[in-house]
């Protein structure tokens, strides 16, 4: 003998057409929303690397402003020193002038009078600041860096020979600045003491055209250290590069992650839609079947 | 008196001198008793003349105390008078007083609103009077002595009726028929006598009608009750009786299917089904002839395993519940798809590092280092605030589920005296049982059981662990009692604590959430927030603030774990203080770099803050999806176990419809044997006769 089975179809039908309906809300939720996963609980483990997604995301943005900050930074402290290059090349130039012998003693005092203006060109050109910090002061940013005495043309640093360092990206950091000192009074070919040099000598007209190789050799100084600009500003356009692309790939990841997949949502929406009715016309037909009783007379 | 009688006024004639002498000593002897008598008469006159005037000064007294009496009881009297004034001014009911003529002569002011007279209505006046009242007093029986009238006067507020009893006044010829009116409204009274007959007329409908419905309803009632005077009318007829059996068990197997037809839908009803038996043949002459049937009892049909199963899967599935309630609430807590927690906090406060690391000397750079720091704080505080919120919620529903077990061990308790009884009485316990199972089914939704069968129908109901909750027709309430460690409800079962011994039901899941899940993740966060804070002050405090000093404590400094979630804050509010140099200069960044290296330092639990608070999500995650995957799982285990006991102990309608017709023809062939015997027999009394 068959067992007997619940007579009460009820239940069981009302179970299935609360999944149905079940399934039917979670395809719209994911369509509604583009998202997979809607709660901790739909998928935990996308949800915690979703948590190191958008942590990465985060950062990736804050380097790349900072990045953007850096760059000004870099361009002007890089314009600047192309500026103080000229200044020195003209220096150079009037030196080698002031050298001839034919010039009369008032020429050379023109001539040192000129030298006079650009060593003051220099001289605000190495008092530089960014957003109110000095850019040639090593890490005493807050204090103006150089002096120069008038007469004499002796420039004094008030700055320090600190470096520091920045992160482009995670593990990726570059120097953040070149001191003072080590562009303007290098030892190797001072700016300022060469310009102090050329200046006495024009007006002396004594070793004129030694002094003129001093004011080389520290032109020679500036553009290698200006070279330092030059590369961070390369870097921070690779790290840029770097940082786009990886925010590119965190997005693609978030979207694997959690995302919904459109296509297959829809065909689970029109899945649940059809189960759903199928359950529903079922169970209205159920409900109308007719018993034993109605046959009986 | 005497003395004048003694003096006789006589006019003699003279006398001879002897008879003079005589009559002079006599004359002379009488004056002197005249005398004599005279001076007694004025004596004593003199005495009533001081008596005569003793008592006109008493009269007098007299008199002037009458007098004051007099005044004084008019005093008295106009007191009264006043007094008896304003009684009748104040008399809930109205009193007219009306003479003879039919005139009134008092009216207090009740009568006057009540009669609808002028409200300044004077008897003194006369005053014209209301239509209605003035036929009333023309209709006023001259005889009719204290027996109430009812007069009904319309009003704007729609009919009123009206008591009024007359009495006479006096006897005195001069104010006869002078009476005395009572007056009072008798409407409120005749409406509460009106509902009173009304409520009492429905009351017997009522009764009439369920005594109506229970007969039509239960027809069966009374064809048992025909059925039974047949039997006990047949006893003497071995062979009638046989059959009126028949048709007993055949009426009783009716009423069985109309009952289970009748709880097609009751829950946990199961369906009952006749036992009937063949009674012992008898032999007669080594031939074994069938005596019919017999009902032996009605059966309800269950399958006990089965039940307990299902109590079983409703308890694992109970705890899920009470679980997952609160569990989602602490998902949505920190749900990072919607980007509600922690981690966007956490990232903007090393970014803030990140910045100042790259313009360490920028005020505004350093505020929104501060910023963000509080920000961080905040959403820590929010996180703590919230569990413990939680915690409270779930504590109370704790107490909630205690007083529900409490009900139902009450009601399982009577269910099993119930049980027991119909088993001692030999009658069929089924209905009982039916709802002892539905109460249990309840329970163990609330709270793991297990059930011992104690005999004579009682079932020993413990918890799981074996603390009790029914025993035989008595229950043991559980009570709650605050825990001194932790200020959350104990669960205590015969003065022991059993709290961590509940392992079913929704209690289960609720004591889960409560002492287990939600302290795990307070402790935490706890944790990231402790470790955090202090490896960012032990930093920081190697730093240099931008005037060059040592730095101080970013965060508030933590005494420990415990708590620090909820405690977390910064301490400091000037951004100068903030320490991003490593030499106190201030264009150094190094110190600002370092506290931007601890983001990827193992500095909680031996894991970078993130990878900590992302494996929290993960556990939080997992807790819940784990719990609603068993919660499905369950649920279609519960359904399949549902169906198998739906399957003993449902109502089939087909079923019971083709019992009905099997009963109906067996009580009709019964009836139609009974009728054939009955004119057989008929006929062999006629032919012996």
């Amino acid at each position: 003998m068959a067992i007997r089975l619940n007579p009460d179809l009820l239940p069981n039908l009302l179970l299935s057409i609360q999944s149905s309906r079940q399934n039917l809300n979670t395809a719209t939720q994911q369509l509604s929303t583009g998202k997979r996963v809607n709660a901790l609980a739909d998928d935990p483990a996308a949800v915690a690397q979703l948590v190191r997604n958008h942590d990465q995301a985060g950062q990736d943005d804050q380097f790349l402003r900072n990045q953007s900050s850096l760059q000004s930074q870099f361009q002007i402290a890089d314009s600047t020193l192309s500026n103080a290059v000229q200044a020195l090349t003209r220096a150079i130039s009037i030196g080698t002038e002031g050298a001839n012998g034919t010039l009369n003693n008032g020429d050379r005092q023109a001539i040192a009078g000129e030298v006079l203006g650009l060593a003051n060109q220099l001289l605000s050109l190495a008092n530089v600041s960014y957003r109110g910090s000095f850019l040639f002061a090593g890490t005493a940013v807050t204090t103006q860096p150089f002096t120069l005495d008038q007469t004499t043309l002796a420039a004094t640093y008030v700055g320090n020979g600190n470096t520091t360092s920045v992160q482009l990206s995670n593990g990726n950091a570059i120097g953040g600045n070149v001191p003072g000192d080590q562009l303007f009074l290098n030892g190797s070919g001072s700016v300022f003491g060469s310009l102090q040099s050329l200046y006495s000598a024009l007006q002396s007209n004594t070793n004129i055209a030694a002094a003129v190789t001093q004011v080389q050799s520290a032109l020679t100084q500036v553009s290698t250290q200006r070279v330092f600009y030059g590369n961070a500003l390369n870097q921070i356009n690779l790290s840029e590069n770097f940082l786009n692309q990886d925010k590119v790939n965190l997005s693609s990841q978030e979207n694997a992650l959690i995302g919904a997949d459109p296509a297959a949502a829809a065909s689970q929406l029109s899945q649940a839609q059809t189960g759903y009715q199928a359950e529903l016309a079922a169970t209205a037909r159920v409900l109308n079947l007719p018993s034993l009783l109605n046959f009986l007379q | 008196m005497s003395a004048m009688q003694n003096f006789p006024m006589t006019r003699q004639k003279p006398l001879s001198r002897a008879m003079r002498d005589r009559r002079d000593a006599l004359a002379k002897t009488d004056l002197t008793k005249a005398f004599l008598s005279f001076t007694q008469a004025a004596g004593s006159l003199e005495r009533s003349y001081a008596q005569l005037q003793a008592e006109v000064v008493r009269l007098h007294r007299e008199l002037e105390r009458t007098n004051t009496e007099l005044e004084r009881s008019l005093e008295e009297n106009l007191r009264v008078r006043r007094y008896l004034s304003r009684v009748l001014e104040s008399l809930p009911c109205g009193v007219l007083v009306v003479n003879g003529k039919g005139e009134i002569q008092i009216a207090n002011p009740e009568a006057r609103k009540l009669l609808q007279m002028p409200r300044d209505w004077n008897p003194a006046e006369g005053g014209a009077l209301p239509q209605s009242v003035e036929q009333l007093l023309k209709d006023a029986p001259t005889n009719s002595f204290f027996l109430e009238q009812e007069w009904t006067s319309p009003t704007s507020a729609g009919i009123r009726t009206i008591g009024i009893l007359r009495a006479n006044i006096s006897d005195v010829p001069e104010t006869a028929g002078e009476t005395i009116w009572i007056v009072r409204d008798k409407t409120e009274e005749k409406r509460l006598a009106g509902d009173r007959e009304m409520a009492r007329r429905s009351h017997a409908l009522a009764e009439v009608a369920t005594i109506l419905a229970h007969e039509i309803r239960n027809p069966l009632g009374s064809m048992e009750l025909f059925t039974g005077l047949l039997a006990d009318a047949t006893a003497h007829l071995p062979e009638t009786r046989q059959w009126v059996t028949h048709l007993q068990a055949g009426l009783r197997g009716l009423s069985a299917t109309s009952n289970n037809i009748a709880n097609v839908n009751t829950p946990g009803y199961s369906r009952q089904r006749p036992d009937l038996e063949e009674t012992p043949p008898i032999q007669i002459g080594g031939l074994n002839f069938g005596t019919g049937v017999e009902l032996k009892q009605v059966v309800s049909l269950r399958d006990s395993i089965l039940d307990l199963r299902v109590n079983q899967e409703t308890q694992q599935q109970g705890r899920l519940e009470g679980f997952l309630g609160p569990a989602q609430q602490i998902q949505s807590f920190f749900n990072e798809t919607t980007g509600t927690g922690l981690q966007a906090n956490l990232t903007a406060f090393f970014n803030s590092l990140s910045q100042l690391s790259t313009s360490p000397s920028d005020l505004n750079v350093r505020q929104s280092v501060l910023t963000a720091a509080q920000n961080l704080s905040t959403s820590f505080n929010q996180a703590a605030t919230n569990l413990s919120r939680l915690q409270t919620s779930v504590n109370l529903n704790v107490t909630q589920s205690v007083s529900q077990i409490n009900t139902l061990t009450a009601q399982i308790a009577t269910a099993n005296a119930q049980v027991s009884a119909a088993q001692s009485a030999n009658r069929n316990p089924g209905p009982f049982v039916d709802q002892r199972q539905q109460l249990l089914n309840q329970l163990s939704n609330l709270v793991d059981i297990s059930e011992i069968n104690a005999g004579n129908g009682n079932l020993t109901i413990t918890t799981s662990n074996g603390a009790p909750l029914v025993v035989g027709g008595q229950s043991f309430q559980l009570s709650t009692q605050t825990d001194a460690s932790t200020g959350l409800q104990d669960i205590i079962s015969q003065g022991t604590n059993i709290t961590s011994q509940i392992t079913g039901g929704q209690l289960a899941g609720q004591l889960q959430i409560r002492d287990q899940e939600i302290p795990a993740i307070q402790n935490s966060l706890d944790t990231l927030a402790f470790n955090l804070s202090s490896a960012v002050n032990t930093q920081h405090k190697l730093g240099f603030d931008l005037n060059g000093n040592a730095g101080g404590n970013l965060f508030t400094p933590l005494a420990s774990a415990s708590g620090a979630a909820s405690q977390i804050s910064v301490a400091i509010t000037n951004p100068s203080l903030v320490a991003a140099s490593a030499d106190g200069t201030p264009g150094n960044n190094a110190n600002a770099n370092a506290l931007l290296g601890l983001q990827n330092q193992a500095i909680a639990s031996g894991q970078t803050p993130l990878n900590f608070y992302g494996n929290l999500v993960f556990k939080i995650g997992n807790d819940v999806g784990t719990a609603q995957a068993g919660q499905s799982a369950g649920s279609q285990v519960l359904s399949q176990l549902q169906n198998l006991q739906g399957g003993v102990s449902n109502v089939d309608l087909n079923e019971e419809s083709a019992n009905l017709i099997r009963f109906q023809n067996a009580y009709q062939a019964s009836a139609r044997v009974v009728s054939v015997i009955n004119s057989l027999l008929d006929a062999t009394i006629n032919m012996v006769q």
